[in-house]
């Protein structure tokens, strides 16, 4: 997602920066274009928005698209603030897996495919396994949803679904994360005490 | 280390038997669905096991004796903060207590 893009996008009208001026009549009561401006407006002034000259139909139309069009990024960039990948929600970590399905959609569509079995690694949904108890375990949830978007692809007809275990090894990747820790126990004269 | 121990603390009761799998051995559960027809929903185990007889293979090969602890979600989200502390403890909740379906 290109939010840099997306942000100058946003409300590219030049009213933006004149709060004062921003209201709703700006977008659907259509103001003059700027040569129109100029010649039915010399002195240079800016007029009130109810009372400047309209435009033909057509281009009233192109502006109100423009702010609906700016309106929607607005609000696509909202949803993504909300789902930024920061551990708590990876809202945007599905399509990724979205992407491979499609990818292997495509080519399991293809006349005489190769292919003949597509193997996608799963979890089962633990909100749903914990009945709502749990609804942090975003890994396993989120492969279920990209699963459910396996089954729904004509793709499914030649696929298989593998659920790996706990990995044994995830204690030495992830170490403290999985509540691992060594602990040393230094011998005081005092007792004992445990630290790092 | 001379004198250290290793703790596992996680959530879940210790004798709650949970799928493990030894990453290497993927590649036999994939060449068995590979086989088989299509729809299978496989769980690849390499061995179900509660956590104190992992850390018992754990303490064999390492030489350093362990000990697993029961704690709680909350207070695996403290020890490591941020969501995914948490995350990992759901995970393993979820599986102690209400298997893998």
């Amino acid at each position: 997602m290109e939010t840099g893009r997306l942000s100058s996008n946003i409300f590219p009208l030049p009213c933006l920066a004149r709060p004062r001026n921003l209201t709703f009549s700006h977008f659907f009561h259509c103001r003059s274009s700027k040569s129109q401006r100029h010649l039915n407006n010399p002195s240079g002034y800016r007029q009130p928005p109810l009372s400047s000259p309209r435009l033909p139909r057509r281009a009233c139309h192109l502006r109100r698209n423009r702010f609906l069009g700016s309106l929607f990024l607005y609000l696509l960039r909202k949803i993504q603030g909300f789902g930024s990948c920061d551990g708590r929600v990876c809202f945007w970590c599905r399509s990724p897996g979205k992407n491979i399905i499609d990818a292997a959609d495509e080519v399991a569509k293809e006349e005489g495919s190769v292919l003949e079995r597509f193997v996608f690694s799963t979890l089962p949904g633990f909100k749903e396994q914990s009945k709502g108890k749990y609804t942090y375990a975003y890994h396993f949830d989120s492969k279920a949803v990209i699963t459910e978007y396996l089954k729904e692809k004509e793709l499914w007809e030649k696929s298989s679904l593998l659920n790996m275990g706990f990995y044994t090894d995830n204690m030495i990747k992830y170490g403290s994360i999985t509540g691992a820790a060594k602990v040393r126990i230094s011998v005081f004269p005092l007792g004992s005490i445990a630290d790092e | 280390m001379e004198g250290g121990v290793y703790i596992l603390s996680k959530p879940g009761k210790n004798e709650a038997l949970h799928p493990f799998v030894v990453p290497a051995d993927t590649g036999l559960f994939v060449g068995l669905l590979v086989r088989s027809p299509p729809k299978q929903n496989l769980l690849g185990v390499s061995e179900m096991a509660n956590y104190i007889e992992y850390m018992k293979i754990w303490s064999e090969v390492t030489g350093v004796p362990s000990e697993v602890r029961e704690i709680s979600v909350q207070e695996a989200d403290e020890a490591s903060p941020g969501g995914i502390g948490r995350e990992a403890a759901e995970s393993t909740a979820t599986s102690a207590e209400f298997g893998w379906g």
